[in-house]
């Protein structure tokens, strides 16, 4: 569980999260929308401390992750998997060392169990024939099915993707929505997406927070938030997204 | 023939090779050792200037300051002349081991520092995401990264440091620069001194600067 206590976030004078009230859920699947500046990447990276509130907590499993020793947060920080827009692919490693390279070192398992997790992952993002290559021998689709077989790897208990589709050409944007899809349903992993895809919001979330000016203007399920939009800024994001 | 380079002075020359050769392998001994020492310092100057804290950069700053803006004979005079007096003794080959290591030890710091900014942002953060310290992150995800675009220009300062180890004739450093200088002396005898001396500091200096250039085409060709 994720919870957020009146958290604020700035940079310098600018104040982008501005008391983020906030409980996600375990296992459940959360889907950020919110116009560019709003403060949805850095509502992400506050979970895993990246970013550490000037006021306010952020609560993993009950701990708050700006008290602890740095080998604690180090450590809570493995089960929390992190996707990003620009896939971030280790270039010096194969496909596999990508996926196997932290879980072993940081000892999520044996190497053979964890080589095991990698294939597994590997096959439930489609990847399997690529395993040998490296990640400049990869589309960007296949390279962010990588990532998120890397984030899985470290089995993690919660999963951050930040506008993962963002900087794919087009054509491949709907290879990673389907494995996304997927791997939302088959896994109980907290999941919570920035995304713009509207269609996939409403496939896979139970919840839609809607993020404007560094506070939650909408919250609800995403049939609500679509097609039933309470707050006028989210109807005209909405109406700006879709056309 | 006569002049300088007479069969005569050149037929001396080879008589005495192995004066010559004994003082090209204190060459590359000194050499070897202070391009070691070179890289320690500047992976670790190089990573206190990506990191953190304001002081150590201070004062790693001031380091390569100094020492980048002195000429590297006045650092080697100061090390044979001066230390001894503060009770500091050093044989010559560690001065010249010291020596080289600290000057080079301030450029190689630069070098590492922008290939370290080379790497991108993101492979830090990956690296972090997944539980990684600082230090681990470094060293087994950007560090590897930016060997790559720090080795071209690193392989260039190790012939600027075969070169400049020459400097440690002024304190009689057994090196070849030296035993030219002084066989030279000794025998009267220049020409066939100077020019073979200037053969054999091309002959591992060549090789080391085409590396680079070879190392620099690779690199442009894999970016
Ligand atoms: N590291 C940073 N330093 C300074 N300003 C930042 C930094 N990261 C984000 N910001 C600013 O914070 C605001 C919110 O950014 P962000 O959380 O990335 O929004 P979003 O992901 O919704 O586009 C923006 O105005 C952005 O310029
Ligand atoms: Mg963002």
């Amino acid at each position: 569980m994720i919870r957020f206590e009146d958290v604020h976030v700035s940079f310098g004078n600018l104040e982008v999260l501005k008391g983020i009230n906030l409980v996600v859920a375990e296992g459940s699947k959360t889907v950020v929308i919110g116009p560019s500046g709003g403060g949805k990447s850095t509502l992400l990276r506050t979970i895993n401390l990246f970013e550490k509130p000037k006021k306010g907590r952020v609560l993993v499993n009950g701990h708050d992750m700006n008290g602890i020793a740095n080998h604690k947060l180090y450590q809570a920080r493995q089960s929390i998997g992190m996707v990003f827009q620009n896939f971030n692919l280790y270039p010096h490693k194969t496909v596999l060392e990508n996926l196997t390279m932290a879980p072993i070192l940081l000892k999520r398992g044996s190497k053979q169990e964890v080589t095991e997790r990698a294939m597994a992952n590997l096959a439930a993002v489609n990847m399997t024939e690529k395993v040998d290559a490296y990640p400049s021998q990869l589309s960007g689709g296949q390279q962010q099915r990588v990532a998120i077989a890397r984030a899985l790897t470290m089995n993690p208990e919660i999963l951050l993707f930040d506008e993962p589709t963002s900087a794919l050409d087009p054509e491949m944007i709907q290879e990673v929505l389907d494995t996304m899809e997927r791997v939302a349903e088959e896994r109980n992993i907290t999941m919570i997406f920035v995304t713009h895809e509207m269609k996939f919001a409403e496939h896979i979330a139970d919840r839609v927070l809607f993020l404007d000016g560094g506070c939650i203007m909408e919250d609800d399920i995403p049939q609500e938030v679509f097609h039933n939009p309470k707050n006028p800024r989210t109807t005209a994001f909405l109406g700006k997204i879709l056309h | 023939m006569n002049g300088p380079f007479s069969w005569r002075n050149w037929l001396t020359w080879f008589q005495d090779w192995q004066y010559f050769l004994q003082g090209f392998g204190r060459t590359l001994w000194i050499s070897f050792l202070g391009l070691f020492f070179t890289l320690l310092i500047g992976v670790a100057v190089g990573l206190v200037l990506c990191g953190k804290s304001r002081a150590l950069k201070r004062l790693c700053k001031a380091y390569m300051s100094f020492f980048q803006n002195t000429p590297l004979v006045i650092q080697v005079f100061i090390y044979y002349n001066m230390l001894p007096k503060l009770g500091i003794m050093m044989g010559t080959v560690t001065i010249g081991v010291v020596s080289l290591a600290l000057y080079t030890g301030a450029y190689a710091a630069d070098i590492v520092a922008s290939a370290i900014r080379a790497v991108p942002l993101g492979q830090m953060e990956a690296a972090q995401s997944q539980g990684f310290s600082y230090m681990q992150s470094m060293m087994r995800v950007v560090l590897p990264q930016a060997v790559k675009v720090g080795l071209p220009p690193m392989t260039n300062q190790a012939v600027n440091l075969i070169k400049n180890s020459s400097v440690m004739a002024v304190v009689a450093g057994g090196e070849l620069m030296y035993c030219t200088d002084s066989w030279s002396g000794n025998n009267l005898i220049y020409g066939p001194a100077f020019v073979m001396t200037g053969i054999l500091y091309l002959i591992i200096c060549l090789p080391t600067s085409m590396l680079a250039r070879h190392l620099e085409k690779r690199s442009l060709k894999d970016a």
